[in-house]
């Protein structure tokens, strides 16, 4: 009942908003890239109710992002985190992502992106959830389509995962599964500034994200609602604070509750 | 011998001023935030040409205003905008022409380029004159479609210079179509 009531009040939110959306999520990415010849760097810390372990485990993720060009994009990202050990490195990956469509108008779009990510990681393997970005080896290859309408952004995703035992000899649990099949659906909206007048004006976003695994071969699953909000300064830098929670879900996991803080600066055509 | 040279020098100056883009005004599309936008601001801000621009974020709208004595290239405003990650919705630009006549499919060599007059009736123009760019990548897909109904020539859809430009233009060379 808490829960609905959860997802009833986050609903009734962004629906009756009346300004505007972005989408620059904070838990997926948008079909859209970053600027051609462009840095980024992106220093997410993920902080997660590990309840397997009693603990609260931090999860460090710092990102270099490059726009090759319009088209391509590419992340290279480094995985630490303190679970049930001193917090050090454990791993690191590579994402790109690749618009294969775009249909643009003023003030509105629709793309489409392909991404792969891959990655390979030394921790150890407690879990029954997959997660290239964070916790297991492996790769996962997806595609994105986002629409933006009058600055309303929707934009939902669908992912292949396939993993293989970690580094260090931390092998799979015999009985765990080997693929997942990701999705997400995310929405934002602007609600400040009310009208634009400066590059320095600070943007506040509002986002709704639900982030889903299937496990088609031991049949589990989970489903995360992700509200967040997002601080945009000087429309360079952000600033995201996110929450997630397990709505559903029948499988083992590093946690059902976790908090995300993340700060990400724009460095634009310095290539 | 001083006169003649500051003559000559004078009416040099008043050609280039002549053949001189002195300003854009840019619509792009495919964005709303202010992130988007300015990185568009920073692309076109890059470009060798550009002095100076101002921003109507709300209205995506960039007005550019471009540096004396360098030659203004459309295409490298488009690579600007896209390489941002947007499109080019609408560009108007502000030249002042030498006396010209032009009617429909005229061809003219201006500021560095030739430009081919689309949609226009026979006139004379001169002076400060404002022109939209209406080739492919400048224009939405369905003005590209109306403006090429009024068109026989294969140079709009290409871009370039084909066996239709009869007016000395060599073959693949670029031409910007226009209109007022």
């Amino acid at each position: 009942m808490k829960k609905i009531k959860m997802l009833g009040f986050c609903c009734c939110l962004f629906i009756t908003q009346k300004s505007e959306a972005q989408e620059l999520f904070n838990f997926a990415e948008p079909a859209s890239n970053m600027p051609a010849k462009s840095l980024g760097i992106r220093l997410t810390n993920n902080v997660m109710d590990e309840k397997h372990l009693g603990q609260t485990t931090q999860q460090f993720l710092p990102e270099l992002m490059w726009g090759v060009s319009k088209r391509l994009m590419l992340h290279a990202e480094g995985i630490a985190n303190n679970s049930g050990t001193p917090f050090r490195f454990i791993g690191a990956g590579v994402y790109a992502k690749y618009r294969i469509y775009t249909q643009d108008k003023v003030h509105r779009h629709f793309r489409m992106a392909a991404f792969v990510r891959a990655a390979f990681n030394n921790g150890h393997v407690h879990y029954q959830e997959l997660e290239v970005n964070g916790m297991n080896t492996g790769g996962e290859l997806g595609f994105i389509a986002t629409q933006l309408l009058h600055k309303q952004a929707l934009s939902a995703s669908l992912s292949y995962e396939q993993i293989g035992n970690n580094g260090n000899g931390n092998t799979i649990h015999t009985g765990n599964a080997l693929r997942a099949i990701n999705y997400t659906l995310s929405t934002g909206r602007l609600i400040l500034p009310k009208q634009y007048s400066s590059y320095k004006q600070t943007n506040f976003n509002l986002m709704l994200e639900f982030l889903g695994q299937y496990q088609p071969e031991p049949g589990l699953h989970y489903l995360d609602i992700a509200p967040s909000a997002q601080f945009i300064i000087h429309s360079q830098t952000r600033i995201d604070i996110g929450f997630r929670h397990q709505l559903t879900g029948s499988m083992d996991r590093m946690a059902t509750n976790s908090a995300m803080l993340r700060v990400e600066h724009l460095l634009f055509n310095v290539l | 011998m001083k006169k003649v040279i500051i003559i000559v020098a004078l009416i040099l100056s008043t050609i280039q001023s002549f053949a001189q883009i002195q300003s854009a005004s840019l619509t792009a599309s495919g964005l709303t935030c202010s992130m988007c936008s300015k990185s568009i601001f920073k692309a076109l801000e890059k470009l060798p040409s550009v002095k100076s621009v101002d921003v109507d974020i709300d209205k995506s709208v960039f007005t550019i205003q471009f540096k004396e004595g360098v030659k203004v290239v459309p295409d490298d405003i488009e690579k600007a905008v896209t390489g941002a990650g947007f499109a080019v919705a609408s560009l108007k630009m502000t030249a002042v022409f030498p006396d010209t006549k032009i009617a429909k499919d005229t061809h003219i060599d201006f500021a560095g380029a030739t430009y081919h007059f689309l949609n226009v009736e026979p006139q004379s123009i001169s002076g400060q004159k404002t022109f939209t760019v209406v080739d492919k990548n400048f224009v939405s897909t369905a003005e590209f479609r109306r403006f090429k109904k009024t068109t026989d020539m294969k140079c709009y859809e290409s871009g370039k210079a084909e066996g239709c430009c009869t007016e000395g233009v060599a073959k693949g060379t670029r031409i910007y179509h226009i209109t007022l």
